[in-house]
Order: C-alpha cells, then structure tokens, then sequence
C-alpha cells in the first residue's frame, strides 16, 4: 500500500486543504442539504443529478472543483514536491498521497452530509431506509473519480487552470450536443436531409457518458423499489478513478520537475 | 539540477491491476446484462 500512497503526504495534503475558507462554506451548504433532504427517499438526493433536487448535487460539484484545483501543480509550482521526492518516496507515492489527502476531506464533509441527512429522517420520525446507508460510499465513488480527473490533469495544466478545463470541457460538450441536437431536429421539420447532423448527434450521445464519470445514485433508487440494479455506473465510475489515478501517475514520472536554469 | 530517475520513477503495478480489472469488471457486467 506504501508503494501506492504516501500517507505523511496524504495527512499533510488534508491539512492544507482544509485551511480553505470556501471549502469550509461549500461544506455547510453540503450539510444544509443533508439536512433538507428528503427523509423518505433512498438518498440519491444527496448526491446525484438523477432528483430534480440539484442543491445537494451542485454544492458537491463545487466542493470538488475546489477540492482538486491546484492538488499538484500547487506544489510543482512552488517547489514542495520537488524537496519531499528528495527524500525515499516515489512519485506514485506522493501522487497517490495528495489525491488520498483530499479523498480524506471529501469523504469527511461527505459523511457530514450524510449523517446530517440521517439524523433529520430519525428527528422527523420518517423510518430510515436501510438504503440510505448506501448513500455515502456510492456518492463517493462518483466525486471521488471527479478529484482523481482533476488531480491527474493538475499534472499537466498550471494553477487552478485544472478546474477552468473541467468545466469548460463539460460546457464544450453540452454546448457542441446542443448544437448538433437542434441542427437535427431543425432540418428534420424543414423535412431536409439531416443525415450528417442525425449521425453526428447519434455519435454524441452514444460517447457522451463515457467522457467522465457516470452518476451511480440510481442504483439506490432501484435498490429501494425493487426494481433490478443496474451497477455498471459505479464499476465505471471505480474504473475511471482507477484510470485517472494512473493517467496522473504515468504523467507526472514523465514530467520535467526541475527547473534547469542556464 | 537533474530530474530524479530510476526508482523514484516506478510506478506500482497494484494500480494495472486494479484500472484492468475494473475495466474487465464493468465489461463483463455490461455484457451480463
């Protein structure tokens, strides 16, 4: 496990990220939606997209772009990777630390949200579903495959600029879907032929869930209606932060740490 | 100053392991279903 995470890394990654003030406010909105959420249902308003309550969901994705911007290149940046790979840890290890440091966090204020949100279901008298208690390590899986996207692109890209292309790939994609869907059903009702833009809009929503993690919350849905369970979001979601933890670790043994100065 | 090289630059062959058998995971679910 040494060989995969260096846990002194870790701990101390934890440590500074947690200094963030809008962490801690984005953290306490997490907590109001734990509390808010709704007592009867399976979780999956915590936080999933799948519920037309989003609170939950978007005060997670804001939690986790801040979590991640900057999770290594703040340090390549600023020379500390380069005096703590001075000593005996690898590469991997000191990846692997960071990206466990902020898994610690965000496991933290994710397990406030949720005990929060069992808490108001036992005060209102609702009955817990045992469901709910699924609610935590499924929801992990998906923002945690999210901190590792950020932390292997902060590899490569400077600053906090691996949260601008986070949200400006997901912006990229929604918009070139939007354009391609409209120049479709467009030409479909002027009865054109519409044959590259069906095409084109077919292709995109076929790879569309495959270009980042999936939400898995429906599992718990499914769970608590008794309707069969559909895991393959969360084994891709395990899988792409298994890939994105490698990615990074691949990137940064090839990457030129110091600074040759002529 | 150089780049560390060698060892410093292994890289664990625990996380093959685990992105390849995710991956074979999630196929075979895919294709089970």
């Amino acid at each position: 496990v040494n060989a995969l995470v260096s846990w002194p890394v870790a701990v101390a990654c934890a440590r500074e990220r947690i200094r963030s003030g809008p962490l801690w406010a984005l953290a306490a909105m997490m907590a109001l939606a734990g509390w808010t959420s709704d007592p009867a249902a399976a979780g999956a308003d915590l936080f999933g997209w799948g519920t037309l309550k989003l609170f939950g969901a978007i005060s997670l994705m804001l939690f986790t772009l801040f979590l991640g911007a900057g999770l290594v290149s703040d340090e390549l940046e600023s020379g500390h990777a380069q005096l703590v790979l001075l000593r005996p840890v690898t590469r991997a290890a000191w990846f692997g630390g960071r990206l466990a440091g902020a898994g610690l966090v965000l496991a933290a204020a994710m397990s406030l949200c949720w005990l929060l949100s069992i808490a108001s279901a036992l005060r209102v008298g609702a009955g817990l579903q045992p469901v709910r208690l699924l609610a935590l390590p499924v929801g992990f899986a998906f923002a945690f495959a999210w901190v590792a996207t950020l932390a292997a692109l902060s590899v490569v890209v400077r600053g906090w600029s691996n949260a601008g292309w986070v949200i400006l790939g997901m912006f990229g994609i929604g918009m070139l879907f939007a354009t391609v869907k409209a120049t479709s059903a467009i030409r479909g009702a002027m009865k054109q032929d519409a044959g590259l833009a069906d095409l084109l809009s077919q292709a995109i929503s076929t790879g569309l869930p495959y270009i980042g993690p999936q939400d898995p919350t429906r599992v718990l849905v499914a769970l608590s209606t008794h309707q069969p369970v559909d895991l393959a979001p969360l084994l891709y979601d395990l899988f792409w932060a298994a890939a994105a933890w490698l990615a990074g670790v691949l990137l940064l043994s090839r990457r030129e740490l110091a600074r040759r100065r002529s | 100053v150089s780049a560390p090289s060698g060892p410093q630059r292994e890289i664990p062959i625990a996380l093959w392991a685990a992105a390849g058998l995710l991956l074979v995971a999630y196929v075979a679910w895919r294709l089970l279903h």
